[in-house]
């Protein structure tokens, strides 16, 4: 009986990989915590902490990365999708004040019966973050509509298929996913914008911006003008 | 033997280097994203196979008759994700190259036997230069557990520290300590007494080091008492005087 509560308890067979994401080393402890009240409702093969902070030797009880590009989450992410072992990934932001386990079973959900590619909750970032965001968006004219829904270009929550985890700026993974995905269909992304996690990010704003700027920019252009546009 | 090669065109010197000095007869397979690796291939006289992603490498059967798999990658994430496959392939050993020693027990927890860390060689090579009486200790061959730990003598050069008193201390135990003096020999004579620009080297199990270290520096710290206590009595102090 107990093993059939156990069972009962998760909403999933399938198995997910669950990448942490942090640039405080007091998150790290905390990811833990999070891990366990996430394992109770997904079937978790691995999980693993990706921490672009300064601090090395830092103890968890999660298997801990260090991505080699200091500060940049984007690489951060990038390499969590490299070490998963399940085709979909949870990224989660240990230092998030949105995470509720719904929100992942909902993501996983939407993802396993095929309605969405990428699914995001939570924004997360500075005010200015957002609004710089935007007037990339506006710039980018027609492309707009296909990042219109995005309030952020980093989310708290992003629940996708690591395969669709191909390019990276410097901060982020999201809009890049999302372009990919609305490729393949107009519905692909889903986003949940209701919680949203507001982050000092000081001097790393402006450079966010430029960096995100440039990599869409060039990321959108015709191969004629950029070869593989790489 | 068979030696399965996973690398990019960054490592393909290291590569031609490595495969270049196995004088054994030896089966060469080497595995690669970077099209321009194919050369070094070629002139090792290797099979070369180009894969696009990580997973395509589970396609490659030959993969599974390897005895030792050697990855250098660009990113650790690759090179971990690579230690993970050849484990699954029945690779026995694995030496993964990495650029973070961060990222070491990771590695270890897919199944790499020996892991290299590139950061752990620079900056281990340029703090001894820099840094003045602290210890600065590397790891030098991961197989055998091996380290080394670099001391530069200067404010303790005045001490008059005899190099016999820490190896009468390290008598018995697996270390070795030596001195490169600022002439550029090595000594090992007991009577050397340190001075200013001398080194210490002290060789050992990596893991031993630290202990082997604090009993040196024990002794340090008993000479540094004795001198501090001949300047107290040969000069008088006053307590002062309130107000």
């Amino acid at each position: 009986m107990y093993f059939y509560n156990l069972f009962k308890r998760r909403d999933h067979a399938t198995v997910v990989t669950v990448v942490f994401h942090t640039m405080r080393s007091s998150d790290i402890k905390r990811a833990a915590g999070l891990l366990s009240k996430l394992r109770r409702r997904v079937s978790v093969l691995d999980a693993y902490i990706v921490y672009y902070g300064e601090r090395t030797g830092v103890a968890s009880s999660i298997p801990l990365h260090y991505p080699e590009e200091l500060y940049s989450r984007g690489s951060a992410l990038y390499d969590g999708s490299r070490l998963a072992s399940s085709s979909l990934v949870v990224f989660i932001n240990a230092g998030s004040k949105c995470f509720t386990p719904d929100s992942v079973v909902d993501a996983v959900d939407s993802i396993l019966t095929g309605e969405a590619i990428i699914y995001m909750s939570a924004p997360s970032g500075s005010q200015g973050l957002f609004t710089g965001f935007k007037s990339i968006t506006r710039e980018l004219g027609g492309e707009s509509t296909r990042l219109g829904l995005m309030a952020s270009p980093a989310y708290s929550i992003v629940v996708t298929l690591a395969k669709y985890v191909k390019r990276y700026s410097f901060w982020s993974i999201e809009p890049f996913i999302a372009l990919n995905a609305t490729n393949t269909s107009g519905k692909a992304i889903r986003v949940n914008n209701e919680c949203v996690d507001l982050v000092d990010l000081g001097w790393l704003e402006p450079l966010i911006i430029t960096d995100l700027r440039s990599r869409l920019v060039r990321y959108l252009q015709p191969v004629s003008d950029m070869g593989d546009g790489s | 033997m068979r030696i399965a090669l996973v690398t990019t065109a960054r490592f393909s010197r290291l590569a031609l280097e490595l495969l270049r000095n196995i004088k054994t007869p030896t089966a060469l397979h080497v595995f690669s994203m970077d099209p321009e690796v194919e050369a070094v291939a070629r002139e090792v006289k290797a099979a070369f196979n180009k894969f696009n992603s990580i997973e395509e490498l589970y396609m490659y059967r030959e993969l599974e008759s390897c005895d030792i798999g050697v990855i250098a990658l660009d990113r650790d994430s690759d090179s971990i994700a690579v230690t993970r496959i050849l484990g699954k392939m029945g690779v026995p050993l694995v030496f993964i190259v990495l650029n973070t020693r961060g990222n070491m027990e990771l590695a270890r927890g897919e199944g790499a036997e020996y892991v290299i860390s590139l950061d752990e060689y620079v900056v281990g090579n340029i703090l001894p230069i820099i840094l003045m009486d602290s210890w600065v200790s590397m790891r030098i061959i991961d197989a055998f557990n091996l380290g080394v730990a670099v001391y530069r003598v200067w404010k303790r050069g005045v001490l008059g520290v005899k190099l016999g008193d820490f190896l009468d201390k390290l008598k018995g135990k697996p270390a070795m300590l030596m001195v490169y003096d600022k002439a550029g020999r090595i000594v090992m004579n007991e009577d050397h007494v340190l001075e200013q620009g001398d080194a210490l080297i002290l060789i050992a199990k990596y893991s031993e080091l630290l202990e082997y270290i604090s009993s040196i520096e024990k002794i340090f710290s008993k000479y540094e008492e004795y001198v501090a206590r001949r300047y107290s009595e040969q000069f008088p102090t006053m307590p002062r005087t309130m107000g």
